[in-house]
């Protein structure tokens, strides 16, 4: 069955003839609908999967385990058959996985002993109705990185020029967090911060002692804590702390394109939006020099049509734009529009992640904590800050957290009977523990490319990606383990425990630069304006733009620069420049 | 479909430890025989007793753990169970009982201290009872007795309190865990 969103309308009766066309309803497609149909344009919206419409789609919302089948668990035979990359993910389960991609049907290659894991969500809303939530600003240290130790191209932007820009996309996402004066993590425009707990407020006490240059802080998180008169008008209301976000939220308390910028976009009355539309590629107009439109394969009975407009905004997620782009091939792009660098499909990157340590704090036997946080701590980058590291460039933070645990201990303790059941029947130790967030370093040979022989069920050739972890990252994983383990030493942790298991390329889901920034049209794909060198009513403003990862997640980044893109793109438009 | 669907009242718990053929013939298991899901049953019991709260059995864990083999395990997990199973009897009789059903209740507990002790060992080569025991566990605490009984629940906390001093009584909080291996 064909699913439409809100404000939609059947193909058949869509003129051709918009202003702009989005490719994806992410957090970067839901953000250009937004802020394009906010500043007057006829926009539509193109989304590869299904239909999923605000609180009512939230099948699994609120359900406990005892009202789920299995409990919760996926038969094991389907998470084989159907979902064995997505099943890597934390937040895959029974209760989230219909906003999963089935692997089965949406393939793709990797060189053996080169994993990449893609996580991937097709339906309205993308991925932003998985996202981890964390939110955080890069730093003048970041946009500075590349040109600093040369590696990557510079970012043509510096943090300035993004600024105002995170301060519009906190404004309206909604972050709550607190305000540090860090240079290297800057502080935004913030809702109030969750609590600590006692045990995370004598860890941060700890820790800070014992490291001048380190701060253990709330995390910065897409959740309302105190929501704006604008929120409340979307429909948002503040966080009820459950933790079960993945699920989707019917207080639209942490941010998604669903409760957040679709509902922006549509009472505009500027926004269509077409569900089940698999963009195939953007169509090219060699005489204007301009994209004039995408062609669309019917995910359900794969007919194929086009859509035009003025201006087209690629946002279908760093790895699914880039598919696009080099599956758009003339006779002036052969090898994929707007890639006349042949830099397209290169310097894939994502966090290095994974690593990390645990340990329990042995006070405050006599307290607990009630409801369900669904943001933890973080601990901001403090190596290649101040002083400069000799075992690598760059950086990594940490996001962690206290908690005591719960009945799944009994898995890992000795015992059985009454004895076992009623220590089980009391809360567990406190347990902390911290993992890593790290920057990879931009490396041509870290690509993805169409494949000459396979192709998936709608004709797109399928990407082989080839990536994998380099020296640079393989000594920042040490250092990762090494500083955790001497952090909760600090931190009056005892049975600390590190681990060391290093998450494949992809698992991180912070993939990002694969039609990247920069000045030069030769050695990048797109401008200061995330609009692509070659092709100027093209912008791409997903995570391929990033020029380089920094180790905060990205999402935030991705909302300030479509934001800025989409208001330079209005403005070029409105002068005639387009 | 129900979790807590389980057929055994806890007035059949009485008889259990002495009347196995009747409650096996009362159950109707749907992937183990009769005389695996007797074995899974007693088994469950002594992990997880009824206290002064329902245990294992109260809440319907070995008719959830038998849906669960017939209709979520894969077919290694599937033999896994039936073997495991098999052997735990063996090891039964090894000790000098006719099988594990006809054991006392104490030779039984002895028993299955001695498998989980050395699923904990160092070298532990058998990783069977660690499975089941997971299991159970997790059968029970998933059911609506485990978490909102045994445990505490909210569905909607509201609030996050982040430091709430404990009771005497105070119990822990159940919540479903992230992608959670069984």
């Amino acid at each position: 069955m064909r699913g439409f969103g809100a404000n939609t309308t059947m193909p058949s009766e869509i003129s051709n003839d918009f202003d702009a066309i989005v490719v994806g309803s992410g957090i970067s497609g839901g953000w250009a609908a937004k802020e394009l149909t906010e500043r007057g344009l006829k926009v539509l919206l193109l989304e590869r999967g299904r239909n999923v419409t605000h609180r009512q789609d939230y099948v699994t919302e609120g359900k406990a385990a005892w009202e789920m089948p299995y409990a919760g668990q996926i038969p094991e035979s389907l998470t084989e058959s159907d979902y064995a990359v997505q099943n890597q993910c934390y937040a895959f389960s029974d209760y989230t996985k219909h906003f999963f991609v089935n692997d089965r049907e949406n393939p793709y290659a990797t060189p053996d002993n080169k994993p990449f894991s893609w996580i991937r969500g097709h339906q309205l809303g993308g991925r932003s109705l998985l996202w981890h939530r964390h939110s955080y600003r890069l730093s003048a240290l970041d946009f500075e990185a590349n040109k600093l130790d040369g590696h990557g191209t510079d970012w043509p932007i510096r943090y300035k020029d993004l600024a105002p820009w995170y301060d519009h996309a906190e404004n309206f996402a909604g972050i709550s967090g607190s305000h540090e004066g860090l240079s290297q993590l800057p502080d935004g425009v913030f809702q109030p911060p969750f609590p600590m707990n006692c045990v995370e407020k004598d860890i941060k006490k700890n820790i800070e002692a014992a490291f001048p240059d380190r701060k253990l802080i709330m995390g910065r998180v897409a959740h309302l804590t105190e929501p704006t008169k604008e929120q409340i008008a979307l429909g948002r209301s503040r966080c009820m702390n459950r933790d079960e976000c993945q699920r989707g939220c019917s207080f639209g308390a942490y941010f998604s394109s669903l409760s957040a910028t679709l509902p922006a976009a549509n009472r505009t009355g500027n926004l269509t939006t077409v569900t089940d539309a698999v963009v195939d590629s953007v169509i090219y107009d060699s005489d204007s020099n301009r994209a004039s439109g995408v062609r669309v394969v019917d995910a359900n009975n794969h007919e194929h049509r086009s859509y035009g407009a003025r201006l087209v905004f690629l946002c279908a997620s760093t790895l699914g734009t880039t598919q696009i782009m080099l599956n758009s091939t003339s006779e002036r792009f052969p090898n994929g529009i707007a890639n006349s660098s042949g830099t397209l499909g290169r310097y894939l990157m994502d966090h290095i992640g994974g690593v990390g340590a645990s340990g329990v704090f042995p006070g405050h036997q006599d307290m607990y904590d009630a409801g369900r946080r669904g943001g933890g701590l973080y601990l901001p980058r403090f190596r290649n800050v101040m002083d400069k590291d000799e075992r690598f460039l760059r950086g990594f933070g940490y996001q962690g957290g206290a908690y005591r645990s719960s009945w799944s201990r009994g898995n890992n303790t000795p015992g059985i009977g009454i004895d076992f059941k009623a220590a089980l029947q009391r809360p567990g130790p406190w347990t902390f523990d911290m993992v890593g967030f790290g920057e990879m370093l931009p490396d041509e040979r870290n690509h993805v490319r169409l494949s000459k022989k396979n192709k998936d069920s709608w004709g797109m050739p399928i990407l082989e990606i080839d990536c994998e972890h380099r020296e640079n990252e393989l000594a920042m994983f040490d250092a990762i383990a090494a500083d955790a383990e001497e952090l909760l030493n600090a931190a009056g942790l005892t049975d600390i425990s590190v681990n060391q298991d290093k998450a494949a390329p992809g698992l991180m889901i912070h993939e990002m630069g694969t039609a990247r920034m920069g000045h030069d049209p030769k050695t990048s794909i797109l401008n200061k304006f995330n609009q692509a060198h070659d092709v100027p009513n093209l912008f791409v403003t997903d995570g391929s733009a990033m020029t380089s990862s920094a180790c905060q997640n990205p999402s935030l980044t991705y909302m300030a620069l479509t934001a800025r893109a989409a208001a330079a793109a209005v403005e070029m438009l409105q002068e005639g420049k387009l | 479909m129900a979790l807590l669907g389980g057929t055994l009242t806890t007035t059949q718990l009485g008889l259990l430890g002495n009347s196995f053929a009747a409650i096996a013939e009362d159950a109707s298991p749907r992937f183990l025989c009769l005389k695996q899901f007797t074995m899974l049953s007693r088994i469950a019991d002594l992990i997880i007793p009824e206290t002064d709260t329902a245990g294992a059995l109260g809440v319907g864990a070995p008719h959830f753990i038998d849906m669960m083999l017939a209709d979520w395990a894969s077919p290694q997990r599937q033999a896994e169970y039936v073997a495991g199973l098999d052997s735990i009897d063996v090891r039964a009789r090894d000790a000098g009982a006719s099988s594990f059903l006809a054991s006392t209740t104490e030779q039984q507990m002895v028993l299955l201290r001695a498998l989980d002790n050395e699923f904990f060992a160092e070298h532990s080569t058998d990783p069977f009872f660690g499975v089941l025991k997971k299991m159970v566990l997790f059968a029970y605490y998933s059911s609506e007795i485990g978490a909102t009984v045994e445990l505490r629940f909210q569905r909607i906390p509201g609030d996050y309190l982040p430091c709430v001093p404990m009771a005497d009584d105070s119990h822990a909080w159940f919540w479903s865990q992230y992608n959670y291996a069984l």
